[in-house]
Parts: structure tokens; sequence; C-alpha cells
């Protein structure tokens, strides 16, 4: 842990071609993770509604679509949808950690199926900013501070601890387990150590647990359910702090981390690149 | 059996500050005598992380890009206003200066809102002089139209809910970026688009044609002008009863172009800009509310590459540009 570490957030300004920064201007919290979600949604939902790929295309928003792997997750969700005889296209989500909603945002406008209910399952303090962003919107939703008891095997539940941890939100919780637990359709996103396990401060102070990848695949593998894994390694590693400073030598030298994507359900088998657990 | 989640919130880990760029004391890149607007420049949006004796540590980078800057930062206030607390408290309270500045909501005591509650006097006394006939206001950089959601709750708070944005206003915000309007149309998607529109344009080219506004308003976007001076000549020009400003300006005849931290250009108004301004505010005055220099600033380094000594020089006008001197008995004119 760093937590002895000083920090400087802001924008920097360079005169082009030089490494020398002429100015530096402290951002806030709002400026930051929040601040690329909202834009985020702002630029999808004008993509659903005008049709107009001109904000989501010019703004750097693809850069953060990846770190919050919005098309890997719709992928999977979209995978291990059940198919309901009476809607075979609609697709009922219950998320975990959801921030403020830029999956719910991307799920709208996803495609082949039609997002029916969705429920968001966050901490009291990210309801007013998701009402908010998607209050206005047509498509309904509810926030909920714990999860609702497993209503029906038709929705798909996910886990989506990549997205909570920006927000410092379910740092401590067990997601693993709570993947486990769960009967239905369900999808993990889950920052993993691709060594031992590890604990490791995001840039924005929080602790993370990070469970070794191989620990979480046996623990997957021997729950009597087939899940289905991809490990994306390296993914967005230096969001975690590193334990020693960051120098060319000593880069190879740092634990490494990544995302794991796990999920079980109907076809979740055609999905290709995952593997069995 | 999936027992009950609950996700909670984790407190952050404190961590000492640094300055990685500090400002020289004197004779950096710009003195209030010459600009640095003619260098080409490049932004980045990091974390940077170092040990106690100032070696790097880490570095994180986020997307850079001033369109989710800015959206950020005004959903923020957007959603700040929005608190059903705040609108108790101006309920409360009432509005009025000390209402903003006890302390209750930090957010109120900032230029913005202190800059709308000038506005709000305006509004009172048009609505009561001209009770069937709307208000119109035009918002130069409007962004997410975050002010018509202070004024709105101001007006609710201190009518009884008599007196609704909604109803007196026939808003028309301008910006010059297609994110920021989106997120306001969106945020807003529940008025009526005859009373609430919104523009995509750069305020020099906005052409108001024969259309006239009771009153506009600009928080600093005058500065971003490609004509910063003529452009506020024209908005001054086609308000009738008055245009509130946040103005920057310098200890100097005239004006000097800097770079701001979107690696933009920003012009400062010198005395002879101001002089301008007088000249096209025709049979109004200039009233200042109030004056802050840009050392006692909540954002300082807006402008890239100043020395202490270069910023020491500037500093910000909040400007109500009227003839009606009857509602500001307190503020004085500008003296030129």
């Amino acid at each position: 842990m760093q937590s002895d570490l000083r920090r400087a957030v802001g924008r920097l300004v360079f005169a082009r071609n030089s490494t020398v920064a002429l100015n530096f201007m402290p951002l806030k919290d709002f400026h930051l993770d929040v601040a690329q979600d909202a834009s985020l949604i702002m630029a999808l939902r004008s993509l659903r509604e005008t049709g107009s790929r001109a904000l989501v295309d010019r703004l750097r928003i693809g850069q953060w679509m990846d770190r919050l792997a919005l098309r890997e997750l719709t992928e999977a969700i979209q995978a291990v949808n059940p198919t309901r005889s009476d809607d075979p296209a609609s697709l009922s989500v219950i998320e975990v950690g959801a921030g403020s909603g830029p999956l719910f945002e991307y799920l709208k406008s996803a495609g082949e199926t039609e997002l029916s209910s969705y429920t968001a399952i966050g901490p009291a303090c990210e309801d007013r900013r998701f009402q908010v962003l998607h209050g206005s919107d047509t498509l309904t939703f509810n926030y909920a501070e714990t999860l609702p008891a497993p209503s029906a095997a038709s929705s798909v539940l996910v886990l989506n601890q990549n997205q909570a941890i920006r927000y410092g939100h379910g740092c401590d919780l067990d997601w693993l387990s709570a993947a486990l637990a769960a009967s239905g359709p369900v999808v993990l996103a889950l920052r993993v150590s691709l060594g031992d396990d590890a604990k490791r401060l995001t840039v924005n102070g929080h602790p993370v647990p990070l469970p070794a990848f191989e620990a979480v695949r046996r623990a997957l593998r021997e729950s009597g359910r087939s899940w289905r894994l991809q490990p994306i390694p390296g993914f967005d590693a230096d969001f975690f702090l590193p334990e020693q400073a960051a120098t060319p030598e000593l880069s190879s030298a740092q634990p490494e981390t990544g995302l794991l994507l796990a999920v079980a359900g109907a076809a979740a088998g055609s999905l290709p690149d995952y593997g069995e657990a | 059996m999936m027992p009950a989640l609950r996700i909670t919130t984790t407190a952050p880990v404190t961590f000492g500050e640094f300055d990685p760029v500090p400002p020289a004391a004197e004779g950096a890149l710009a003195d209030s005598g010459r600009g640095n607007a003619l260098l080409a420049l490049d932004n980045a949006q990091q974390y940077l992380f170092a040990a106690d004796d100032g070696t790097p540590w880490h570095r994180y980078d986020l997307p850079d890009d001033s369109d989710v800057l800015n959206c950020g930062g005004y959903l923020d206030k957007l959603l700040k206003y929005r608190d059903p607390a705040l609108a108790e408290h101006l309920r409360r309270k009432g509005v009025s200066k000390a209402s903003f500045e006890d302390g209750s909501f930090p957010l109120l005591a900032s230029r913005s809102p202190q800059l709308d509650l000038l506005l709000h006097r305006l509004l009172v006394a048009l609505a009561e002089e001209q009770p069937t006939r709307r208000v119109s206001l035009f918002d130069l950089g409007c962004t997410v139209a975050e002010h018509f959601d202070l004024l709105d709750i101001m007006l609710r708070a201190s009518s009884d809910g008599r007196l609704k944005a909604p109803e007196l206003l026939d808003y028309c915000g301008l910006d010059i970026s297609a994110l920021v309007l989106a997120a306001a149309r969106f945020l807003h998607g529940d008025l009526d688009p005859r009373h609430f529109r919104l523009l995509l344009g750069e305020g020099s080219d906005f052409d108001a044609g024969d259309q006239r506004f009771d009153l506009s308003l600009s928080v600093g976007v005058i500065h971003n002008l490609r004509d910063p001076v003529g452009g506020t000549e024209r908005m001054i020009r086609f308000s009738d009863v008055a245009t509130v400003l946040a103005c920057w300006a310098c200890a100097a005849e005239q004006g000097i172009w800097l770079t701001s931290h979107h690696a933009a250009p920003i012009y400062v108004f010198g005395r002879e800009d101001l002089v301008r301004l007088r000249a096209a505010a025709v049979g109004r005055e200039l009233l200042v509310a109030d004056f802050i220099p840009e050392a006692q600033s909540s954002q300082q380094r807006h402008f890239a590459g100043l020395s202490q000594e270069a910023m020491d020089s500037l500093g910000c006008y909040h400007l109500v540009v009227t003839d009606r001197i009857d509602l500001f008995p307190d503020l004085a004119r500008l003296s030129l």
C-alpha cells in the first residue's frame, strides 16, 4: 500500500512536442471518473436519439468505453440472456455496482435485444446522480441499495466490480462469493491479480482486494456450474498504484493485474473468446 | 441461496498533495504586458504520484477532452442545485447574499451563483412590472443550462412557488460544444422547447437578427470568443434591460491574449476594452457587484504559464450593465 505517496490530479499544458509542463490546473473529483461516465452517457443517448455518431466518435469516448469494458459486457449479457417464449427479444438486467449507469445507457441502444427491465444496485449516495442522468429518459429503471430477492432467473445478474471500484463502491464486497451464490444467468467483471492474492490502492485511494486469477478459476470450476471465462491481462493496469516506483527497469517487477470476465447461463458457450473455467 | 447484497462506499486514503508545475515568481511565459497565446500546446489529464522526496512514482492518464471536463463540472453543479435541501435552505433563509454566503451550501458563494443572484433581482422586478409577459434571457456559454435550474429554485423559493422559471423565462442558451448542449437538452427534456431554446455556435458569430432579449448573461465565456470585445458589445446591444457578466481584466490599457488551461487562446480585457463596453451600453451604466483578484480565485491556474507577478495583476469583475440602477442601489459604477 502506498498511502504515504503524494498525489497531484489535474490538467497539464505542454508546449507541443515537449515533455516540460507549462501549467497544472488541479481538478476536482467531479472532473474525473464521474465526468467521463456522464459524458459517455450523454454521447450514447445522443447516438440513440439522433442516430448521429458525431459525439461518440469525436470525443475520446471510445477509450472510456474500453476501460469500462462496455462492449465485452454487453456481448456477455446478451449471450447469457434466457430467451422468453413470450418476448424473445427482451432483456432484463440487474447490475450490481452500476456507478452512474454507463452500462445501462449502452444496453439501451445495444441493438439485438430490447432492454425491458433494469435495476441498478448501488449506495444511496449515488441514487440522485443516477436519477438526474437517467430520470428524464423514456426507459424506466429501479435503483436499490440491496439486491432484491431472486425473483426470476429471467434477469441477467451483472456483478460489475470493474465499474464499482472506480467510485470506491463495493471495494470490500466478496464479488466472487456473490457470483457463486447466483443461480440464474450471471456476468462477473472482476479485477484480479495474475499472481498471488493482492491488495492494491486505486489511483482514487481506495484499497481493493485482487484475488488471484487461478484461485478464482478454481472456485468457479468447482462450483458445479458451467462457467466460461475471458481473462484480459494488463487491462487498465495503471488504475492501481504499483508497489514500487514505475521506472522502466522496474516495470516487469510489478505484480500484474487484469480483468476477468466470467459468465454462466444460457448460451455462454457461444461466446467466442471465452474458455472453460 | 443468494445472500442480500449491499454496496457500500469506502472512504479513500487521503494522499498528501504536491504541485508539479508551481508558478514562477516572475518572468514566466507571460506578464501583464504581453501575451503567450501564440504557442502550440497540448493537454493531458493525469494523476501524478511522487514519493516524499519528490521521486516520480506513478502516472495514470484519463482521456483528455475539454468538453468532458465541462460536461462533468457543470453536471455536478446542476446536481447540487437540484438538491432538495438547497431549495429548502433558500425557502427558509430567503434568497439573498446572506443566505448564499452563510456556509450551508459553499457552492452558492462561488462566482456563478453570485451572478445568478443579480439576475434574480432583475427577474423578480420584471415579473412584477409585467406579470403577463415572459422575460427573455440569453445565456452565452450555457453549458448544461444549469443557470436555468438555479434561477428556477431561487424564483420558487422567493415567491412561495408563484414564480417558476419554466413559466417566466424565454430562455435561449448558446454554446460551442455539442456534448454539453446534448446534456442540456436531455436534462431539461420536460420543458417547452418554444421557451427553452439551445443553440450550437460560437458567440462572436451569434446573430440575434431582429430578436432582442431583456437580459443576457455570460460567466467568463466572453473571453473565449474569437472576437471577445466585439461579441460582448453585440450582446450588450441586443439586451434591453441588463447584461450580467463575469469579466476578467488586467491592470493595463490594452487587453492581452493568454492561454487557458484548455490550451486555447483566452483574452483578458484592458481598460480600453471596458471603455468600449461602456460606449456600447448607451444610456446604461457598468455597475460593479464584486471584484475577485485572480490570486484569490478558487480556480487558479486557469491561465497557463502565468507568473505569480502576472497573476497578481489580473482579476474578475462581476458586472451588471443596466439602466435599472434603482434595482442595484448597493452597487458602484465602474470607474474608468
